[in-house]
């Protein structure tokens, strides 16, 4: 297919012949191709190491690490941390490898700037997983989380030098274990402060470390399920507004569990930002925001605890989107071997349903381990499509699954004006490229425009392998059009809802916090505007409630909308970051 | 075969028996000719197509054909009621085809017939195997074995389908193997193992042993039926799905067969074709009128169910989970599934007890997992199969649940808390005289429930 003008800021012509949503619907190519491998030449050589050359086989191997997307010096491209994992000393004592930094140089090139950054690289370092990025403090610098085993830490971003204040902020918990996996930021309590949401796993320990047989034939031992484990107390964090915590885990009615993916977003259009929790092997939690900062969890009732056959899944990874159509939040979770990944359909009445099966994400076979995922528009015809990461949990699986696996990529086959019900996606896996064509154990997904062409990239994280950058292509087969939300007083905005009309359609996008596995994707929104040059009015949906209207943004550009601003400012970033230093 | 057990054709019906007198007048005796050809001819037609069936009997045994045979060598045995072979013939096809209770009628009219017999007997401790009684007659027919009998992949064949039956998986694959090191070709060997590999469960292994049970018979239905379940099972509809195709292009009219690829075409987003599957058991209640297992039929209305809440929503749907919930009240599916509907259709509080029941069902499903596989590794617990088979009569499922008594009383044919269950179990289905031995045997005034002769 020949490259199209979508790509690229400020430049717009050509129709894309594709089925977009607010064209007409064509046949699809033969060959396009929606991502390409560009790890060999980025310069990123980062591997999580997950300690099994130990051979404790405890689960702490089996989580593997997430993928950060934080612009932390504010040039205009997404930077990229990496979570480092680690291993077991004699004792046995558990012992952490550095989390990285990877700065963006422009043109898919970055390089190791993990210590002028100011983070640690020696010493006594925790096993590390997760990395949730947003601006706590609201002084516009992007600051982020880190979560492992035995604590987490809160790193606040200094003009881009990042200062460890996790005892300032009152987030060293009394836990008598802290094993933190994924979390989420929002502003849960609505005053204009970022809160925190962080998952824990079970109680694993090498107090706690039975040994399990295999689960193939003729193998003795293999990582422990995690059904022999007991659940622990996620916790959240309300943010005080000067640079402290306090947890109201309990009050605000937070159960325990064996959490390990979780997403913010407004699930019942209330206005209120929802938390989702994907559990492993026991009931997804759904937390609808009564307000103060009290929660009711009500998973059960509203359907989305269980796949279709009541059955706990082993949930990991988690994404939300009006992937319908519909202007409702729909959840998209990712389970374990024989489990369907799990689609819940948002019906628009307060209930869910699931539809792995109907809406054809079952038909990939369930011989997969998901884990990180993300919807994100492959070809900007403006339905999102799945991305899913895939790799075995333990190391020597039950046959038919196999230790590592093909990534999945997932093509929602919306039609405009196509009934939501009747929306289902089709496994284009051969069309992702070369790195979808091998196996990997891959874990954390996250998504975003690193090179800002309005292409949402991916950055995916491995067990024992190193990380992949592969380039979004998506600009090459339709027009898009590019926000960057900044809210007041909370500059991330998330939980804003963007509703913009398309040749007569509307696509509805949220800004989430969260979501995908121990990972932070861009929260700019991308929207595929296939052959549309023009989009129609764009409507923003705050967090504080407040909502604007902006008309006829320009396509395949960037724009910067301010919360109470009536004026769109066009990005000033390009392919190249900004021309100055002066971001949003 | 035994030589002496060749068909008996009675003389009467013979040639020379009718081409006898022929009168001097030619009328008459034209008359009589044709009257005694016509009496003849109606005397000798049965047993005319007697001799075809009898040979069709043994072409369809030749190739494996057993529901085949049956059908040639039942009329066989209408019109020779008193052949010791064709009675003979007739039980042990029965058994091969796990109808046990026919077998056991065919062996019992033959015993007027032959007296002590060695085919016969053998045959009866075949069927005491296969019936699950195993330990009893082990060792006889391992000494068959040892000496090499004509009938060793029968005795094989029985010993495997024993230990299936009563959950003794190691030993069915040991004799298996045993079996397939001897016969390397006989198909059968690895479909018997594959049962048993499925059930511990090992879905890979019994996968493989369905695949080469259909590289030496390609066209063996069960075969074919049970690989794509497997492969179903194991996540993997895609592949099922030309197997359970073939199933059903075969015999349109097989429930199981329709069930499962009702769930393929499901898994695969084949809705309508899901739809198409099911069509011909709900039109004109097909699935009421036709004689099958109940849990089919609530599976059957449940299925029906999920696609009708895919096309038309939730109302439809309920429907027939409500019919199906009347077959099958404790079938997990069926209950997730009511709660769901009741859920959507806004009906709170019922959805929330189907909710629950569906929960309290979903463990006793992990509890039975959990306590076979115990049973696994201690296979002469009484008490954990005892466990095993009253959480599959609260579930329904009744034929299981007896394969499992049959099992404890194969280890302990006095073990009274099993007797009590079973006696209940019958005087419940109106078995008043089944229910009244199985007291009696728990009460220890009775040795053997069911006379082996």
């Amino acid at each position: 297919m020949a490259a199209l003008p979508g790509c690229g800021n400020g430049v717009s012509s050509g129709v894309v012949p594709t089925n977009s949503e607010s064209g007409t619907p064509a046949p699809r190519q033969k060959e396009p191709i929606y991502f390409t491998d560009v790890t060999a030449t980025s310069g990123l050589r980062h591997i999580y190491r997950n300690g099994e050359e130990a051979d404790h086989y405890a689960i702490l191997e089996s989580l593997g690490g997430g993928v950060g997307l934080i612009d932390y010096d504010r040039d205009g491209l997404l930077d990229i941390l990496v979570p480092g994992g680690g291993y077991f000393d004699a004792g046995p004592s558990i012992r952490g490898y550095p989390t990285r930094l990877f700065r963006n140089l422009g043109g898919f090139r970055f390089r190791d700037v993990t210590e002028e950054a100011g983070l640690p690289t020696q010493g006594h370092l925790f096993y590390n997983h997760g990395v949730a990025v947003a601006d706590y403090d609201n002084d516009g610098w992007p600051d982020f989380l880190l979560t492992g085993y035995g604590r987490l830490a809160l790193y606040r971003n200094e003009h881009g030098r990042f200062l460890d204040v996790t005892e300032k902020a009152g987030l060293r918990d009394q836990r008598p274990l802290h094993w933190s996996t994924s979390a989420a930021w929002a502003d849960f309590d609505g005053d204009g402060w970022l809160d925190l949401y962080v998952c824990h796993y079970v109680d694993w320990s090498f107090r706690n470390h039975p040994r399990c047989g295999g689960y193939r034939v003729g193998q003795p031992v293999d990582v422990c399920p995690p059904k022999l484990f007991q659940p622990l107390q996620h916790a959240l964090y309300l943010n005080n507004g000067d640079g402290t915590f306090r947890e109201v885990t309990v009050s605000a009615g937070i159960k325990p569990g064996k959490g390990l993916g979780v997403i913010a977003c407004d699930l019942d259009n209330d206005g209120r930002i929802d938390i989702y929790v994907a559990n492993d092997t026991t009931d997804n939690y759904l937390y609808l925001n009564q307000g103060r900062g009290q929660f009711r969890e009500v998973a059960a009732e509203r359907g989305v605890a269980t796949d279709d056959q009541g059955i706990p899944n082993g949930s990991m990874g988690l994404d939300v989107a009006a992937y319908d159509g519909s202007e409702a939040p729909s959840i998209f979770v990712t389970n374990y071997q024989n489990e369907a990944h799990a689609l819940y359909r948002n019906l628009g009445n307060g209930q869910f349903r699931f539809v792995s099966r109907s809406a054809g994400i079952a038909a990939i076979g369930l011989v997969y381990v998901g884990f990180g995922t993300g919807f994100i528009d492959i070809d900007h015809d403006g339905a999102e499509d799945l991305l899913i990461s895939n790799g075995h949990a333990v190391r020597y699986p039950q046959p038919p699954s196999t230790l590592r696996q093909r990534p999945v990529l997932l093509w929602n086959r919306r039609r405009p004006g196509q009934a939501p019900a009747t929306v289902f996606f089709e496994e284009i896996t051969p069309h992702g490229g070369s790195y979808f064509a091998q196996e990997h154990i891959g874990r954390g997904v996250a998504l975003g425009d690193l090179d800002n062409d309005g292409a949402t990239d991916v950055v995916i994280s491995h067990l024992n392998e190193p990380v992949a950058i592969l380039r979004g292509e998506a600009c090459r087969f339709g027009n898009w059009l590019g926000i960057h939300l900044v809210g007041r007083p909370q500059p991330d905005a998330i939980g804003a809802k963007l509703t913009l009309e398309v040749a007569g359609h509307k696509l509805v996008r949220f800004v989430k916090g969260g979501g995908s596995y121990l990972s932070s994707n861009d929260t700019r929104i991308v929207f595929g505007l296939g052959s549309a040059e023009v989009s129609g009015p764009l409507t923003v949906r705050w967090p504080s409630g407040r909502v604007q209207t902006w008309k006829a943004l320009a396509a395949n550009r960037y724009w910067i909308l301010r919360e109470g601003e009536a004026d769109a400012q066009m990005a000033p970033y390009s392919r190249q970051g900004l021309p100055v230093a002066a971001g949003p | 075969m035994p030589a002496e057990l060749k068909p008996t054709v009675p003389s009467w019906w013979r040639w020379e028996g009718i081409l006898g007198p022929l009168g001097r007048r030619r009328g008459l005796a034209f008359l009589t000719l044709v009257l005694a050809l016509a009496g003849a001819l109606a005397l000798w037609y049965p047993h005319l197509i007697g001799q075809w069936a009898w040979g069709q009997a043994q072409r369809a045994l030749a190739q494996d054909d057993l529901e085949a045979a049956r059908g040639h060598l039942e009329y066989c045995a209408r019109v020779w009621p008193t052949s010791s072979q064709t009675r003979l013939l007739l039980a042990r096809t029965c058994r091969r085809l796990d109808d046990l209770d026919k077998a056991r009628q065919h062996l019992r009219l033959l015993d007027p017939l032959v007296g002590q017999h060695e085919g016969v007997d053998l045959e009866w401790l075949m069927l005491q195997a296969q019936a699950g009684e195993i330990h009893q007659v082990e060792k006889t027919l391992v000494q068959h074995l040892i000496v090499g009998h004509v009938d060793e992949p029968l005795i094989l064949e029985a010993l495997v389908k024993g230990y299936v039956r009563s959950q003794f998986l190691g030993k069915a694959e040991t004799w298996a193997t045993a079996w397939i090191e001897r016969y390397p070709d006989d198909w059968q060997a690895y479909y018997l193992r594959g049962q048993a590999y499925e059930l511990r469960p090992l879905l890979q292994k019994a996968a493989e042993d369905y695949e080469k049970a259909l590289e030496l018979r390609p066209d063996h239905f069960d075969a074919h039926l049970r690989l794509g379940d497997v492969l179903y099972r194991s996540g993997l509809a895609r592949l099922a799905l030309p197997h359970l195709t073939y199933c059903h292009e075969r015999r349109p009219d097989h429930a199981d067969v329709a069930i499962k690829l009702a769930r393929v075409y499901q898994e695969l987003r084949q809705m309508e074709k899901m739809r198409d599957v099911l069509a011909p058991w709900i039109a004109e209640d097909k699935a009421e009128q036709t004689p099958l297992p109940r849990f089919q039929r609530a599976l059957l209305y449940m299925l029906q169910a999920r696609a009708d809440l895919h096309f038309h929503g939730p109302d439809k749907a309920l429907a027939w989970l409500r019919r199906a919930e009347k077959h099958m009240p404790r079938e997990e599916e069926t209950l997730v599934m009511l709660s769901t509907v009741l859920r959507e259709l806004g009906q709170l509080e019922e959805a929330e007890k189907y909710r629950l029941l569906a929960r309290d069902v979903h463990k006793r499903y992990q509890e039975r997992d959990e306590t076979v596989k115990q049973v696994r590794s201690a296979p002469d617990d009484l008490e954990l199969r005892l466990k095993v088979a009253r959480i599959l009569l609260y579930l329904g499922f009744d034929e299981e649940a007896l394969g499992w008594y049959s099992g404890i009383l194969e280890l302990d044919s006095q073990y009274v808390p099993a007797l009590r269950d079973l006696a209940n179990y019958y005087l419940e289905r109106g078995n008043h005289e089944l229910a009244r031995r199985y007291n009696l045997a728990a009460e220890g005034k009775l040795r053997a429930i069911v006379e082996p002769k």
